[in-house]
């Protein structure tokens, strides 16, 4: 394991920002810390870079206990969250920085800079100031100048929240195959599950300063281990008690459920059904057309439910009675998570 | 999210907060407790001894009400100047602009005795309040005069910013409800502007408080009549009252410290109240 | 158009009341100083600000001013830089600390330096014995200068630093950057112009103080007389041309002074809106 945390504890006064915390990374890959606003996950990246200081616990990178290790001398490098591009200094000098202090000799500086600015696509602009570039080139720049003096591990907090929603797609692919490119184990913040799942190799999400769950995207979003993960990823909808409805075994003591769109099925009356026995009964309450598909909230039982419905499906009118039928639900009880399929399933395979 | 970096990472801490407090310490907590330590070897007795006899209380009395009239016609006048300087264009708004700064710039010497000149019986201005038999050098009048002089920039310099950052389409909106000047005044942009003239007027009056240098001239210096605090601090150091000087400065020193208190308070109580809003 | 005739007349009689208003208070003063200093003819005028004391003065109100502005500097960066940059116990009480010497009336902050190096004070003794006065001497002129000119520097940078925020010189740290490098590669390039003002601002009060330096200079003509001191003296001895001959003196330099300052004010706000508009 290249970098390993294990029983990193942190408080800010009466806040946790981080409770036992212990996880560990692959060298090579590429690890999003993924959680809500408060969840600590900025305070590990710092504690990692050497900008915070853990209260208990160690922190190892490449097999060395980096605890009392300066950030300067831990061979990392960070991209802050607004780059913090140094403003009086030209893109050129920006990227040069760290290497100028290292007091590395100027030719070699200069050779360096321009493969740099060549790999991130700013030639023509070595001249300029931060301030005027766009935010996705602020971002090119940040990254060059964090990858300048070939560190062993690279950190980015919050690399994209900076940029308008239109680049940032565009910036994330970009990042990977970056990253991909130059093999360098990589670990980002971010509050953006669509981020985490596009972008990392391993995720570890986070909620008030505790690991809740580390995995692939694909692990993550398929088998949420916790009731925290089961609800912060994908688009989640929490119903109080999944009693009402019928075909789904009974958890003794568990109520809720999270439920996504992807578990759900909509059929206008009429339309052929697989299951029409198992199905249940649902009003259309909205319909938002997302592009590729529409999105459809339907009060079925008493639960707003949102379902995905593919353009060619046949129209719903709001108000429509349909009829919904749910593959799967995730039951929550405490932390724990049961991954339920509805009975109709294993009922149709039998009769088959 | 803005959390206190708890960890040292940029170099020269110990370098610079050592020379700041090191400075700090030689050049102004040591003198400063010196007031203290001589207030101090008065009995409380003493002490009350100083400040309460007749002349002492007076120049408080003409210290406080001259600092707050010219407080006042500063924070009037400042609300106005500020208002034309960031609402209206008109040739010569630049030097208008840049003359609200010389109060600060001219020496408090300079500005006294050419106060004094203009306000004498036989000066420029002086003549013209003398005809209707107003003494305006040599008196509590003339005290106000310079304090107004020397404390103009505070309110405008505090109102400026802030009503220049007001978003104009406020009025307009009120103004196309209906509401007449004044009342848009008095109901959108005062309250917009109030905290900003709160502050400005209290470091007006402060410094009004302290003021020496453009007072000396001008008052006359006459014990009971227009004798304020620092000239009564001044005579007792010639007359070497080491101890008298410091007991009245001392309380100098709490009442500035109050005004500070009070200005603070409303300053976090209209955060409060505007609170999210910025 | 009703609302905008209206709009014309307000408008006017604004402009006009704060027109009146500086004139009878800002340019009058002003005009008094030019009129009282020729008031005897322009030969009247040479001798007096040629005149042996002045000039004694003028060189000792400069020496103070300097020394003022080099304090101010050295210390208002150092402060500014260790209050800003990083976070401790006790840092609010530091800053309030700091603004003591602007916030007390001139006439305690001279008094405090009475108090501590008068013939009462326990440093008196030593000073004494190496033979060095401080009061009623040039040294407790700059001293006290020095004193209420020392946070002009330190206010004018903080609350740019503070907007900067501490990011960039954390940045640059990470690379291993020296604090010296940090500082004069980094932080420098973002505070020059405040810099420049709270010099110059400093020297404008340095050139001006008068309470302060009154308490302890004792009056000595052509030995601890600043130029301040010198009118007054002057002013006292009816001595009035001449008061306003030395008057006009001061006024020319902080004129200047506050010239420079606009002008440069203007320059740097231009620098940055044309550094702004390169990026549209």
């Amino acid at each position: 394991m290249y970098v390993t945390l294990d029983d990193v504890n942190k408080s800010f006064g009466d806040y946790k920002a981080s409770d036992h915390v212990s996880f560990s990374i692959e060298k090579g890959k590429l690890t999003g810390l993924l959680g809500p606003s408060g969840s600590g996950k900025t305070t590990i990246l710092r504690m990692i870079a050497g900008l915070e200081s853990p209260d208990s616990g160690n922190i190892t990178i490449d097999g060395t206990v980096v605890n009392d290790i300066p950030a300067s001398k831990r061979g990392i490098g960070f991209v802050f969250q607004n780059y913090a591009l140094f403003s009086y200094m030209t893109v050129e000098d920006n990227i040069a920085f760290g290497l100028s202090v290292q007091k590395v000799a100027k030719e070699k500086i200069s050779q360096r800079v321009s493969e740099l600015i060549e790999l991130v696509g700013l030639k023509g602009m070595e001249k300029r100031y931060p301030s005027q570039l766009s935010g996705g080139q602020r971002q090119r720049v940040a990254f060059a100048r964090a990858i300048a003096p070939r560190p062993k591990l690279l950190l980015l907090d919050e690399p994209f929240a900076a940029i308008d929603a239109k680049v940032r797609v565009e910036l994330r692919t970009w990042l990977k195959e970056m990253i991909e490119k130059l093999g360098i184990t990589s670990i980002f913040v971010t509050h953006d599950q669509d981020e985490a799942i596009e972008v990392a190799d391993q995720i570890i999400i986070l909620d008030h300063g505790r690991v809740e769950q580390s995995g692939t995207p694909v692990e993550i979003y398929q088998h949420p281990d916790t009731a925290f993960t089961a609800s912060f990823v994908g688009n989640a909808t929490v119903i109080p008690d999944y009693h009402i409805f019928s075909h789904f075994e009974d958890i003794h003591g568990a109520c809720t459920a999270v439920i996504r769109p992807e578990f759900l099925h909509l059929t206008r009356i009429g339309e052929v059904e697989q299951f029409p026995n198992s199905s249940e009964e649902g009003i259309v309450n909205s319909i938002l057309f997302r592009g590729s598909h529409m999105e459809i909230k339907v009060w079925v039982r008493g639960s707003l439910l949102t379902v995905n419905r593919p353009l060619e499906a046949g129209q719903v009118e709001i108000g429509e009675k349909v009829h919904i039928f749910i593959y799967q639900i995730f039951v929550t009880t405490g932390d724990k998570v049961y991954h339920l399929k509805n009975e109709a399933l294993y009922d149709d395979s039998v009769v088959i | 999210m803005e959390r206190s970096t708890s960890k040292k990472i940029i170099p020269g801490f110990g370098l610079t907060f050592g020379i700041t407090v090191a400075i700090l310490g030689l050049l102004v907590i040591l003198p400063l407790s010196y007031i203290v330590i001589y207030t101090l070897k008065l009995s409380p007795k003493e002490f009350f001894g100083v400040i309460f006899t007749r002349r002492v209380l007076t120049s408080f009395w003409i210290s406080i009400s001259t600092a707050f009239i010219a407080m006042l016609i500063n924070t009037v006048m400042g609300i106005l100047i500020a208002f034309v300087l960031v609402r209206y264009d008109f040739p010569g708004k630049k030097l208008m602009d840049g003359l609200i700064e010389i109060p600060f710039a001219l020496p408090t010497a300079v500005a006294g005795i050419s106060l004094t000149a203009l306000y004498r019986e036989n000066g420029a201005l002086g003549r013209f309040f003398h005809h209707f038999g107003i003494p305006v050098a040599y008196s509590r009048f003339g005290i106000v005069i310079a304090l107004t002089f020397v404390s103009i920039p505070y309110v405008i310099r505090s109102v400026q910013p802030v009503l220049q950052n007001l978003d104009p389409s406020i009025e307009e909106a009120a103004s196309s409800m209906g509401a007449s000047r004044f009342k848009t005044f008095r109901k959108v942009i005062f309250p917009e502007i109030e905290p900003a003239v709160f502050s400005g007027a209290a470091l007006a009056f402060g410094r009004c408080l302290g003021e020496y240098g453009s007072v000396v001239f001008i008052a006359g210096n006459m014990p009971y009549k227009t004798e304020i605090v620092p000239l009564i601090i001044m005579s007792k150091l010639q007359e070497f009252s080491y101890s008298e000087a410091s007991a009245i400065a001392f309380v100098m020193l709490i009442i500035s410290f109050l005004i500070l208190m009070i200005s603070n308070i409303v300053a976090s109580h209209n955060i409060k109240i505007k609170g999210g809003v910025s | 158009m009703e609302q905008k005739k209206n709009d014309g007349i307000l408008k006017w009689v604004l402009i006009i009341i704060a027109a009146f208003f500086l004139f009878i208070m800002v340019i009058m003063p002003l005009g008094m100083v030019v009129a009282g200093s020729f008031a005897m003819g322009f030969k009247y005028y040479i001798a007096s600000i040629t005149d042996k004391y002045t000039l004694k003065a003028l060189s000792l109100t400069l020496r103070a001013t300097i020394a003022s502005v080099i304090c101010t500097s050295v210390f208002g960066l150092m402060a500014a830089w260790a209050v800003t940059r990083y976070s401790f116990p006790g840092k609010k009480i530091i800053k309030s600390i700091i603004d003591i010497p602007v916030t007390i009336s001139p006439v305690i902050c001279g008094m405090i330096f009475l108090l501590l190096f008068g013939r009462q004070g326990f440093i008196y003794p030593l000073l004494d014995k190496v033979g060095i006065d401080v009061i009623f001497a040039v040294p407790g002129i700059i001293i006290v200068t020095v004193f209420v000119t020392l946070p002009m520097v330190f206010r004018e940078i903080v609350p740019v630093l503070e907007a900067r925020g501490t990011e960039e010189e954390e940045a640059a740290a990470m690379m291993g950057a020296s604090g010296w490098t940090i500082f004069t590669k980094i932080t420098f390039p973002s505070i020059k112009w405040p810099f420049i003002y709270g010099m110059i601002l400093s020297a404008s009060r340095a050139m001006g103080e008068f309470g302060a330096v009154s308490v302890i200079s004792g009056h000595l003509r052509g030995l601890t007389n600043t130029l301040p001191l010198h009118v007054e003296i002057l002013f006292n001895e009816f001595n009035t041309t001449e008061a306003f001959a030395v008057a006009s003196i001061l006024v020319m330099l902080s004129i200047a002074l506050l010239i420079l300052r606009l002008v440069l004010q203007y320059v740097s706000k231009r620098k940055i809106s044309r550094m702004q508009k390169a990026t549209a």
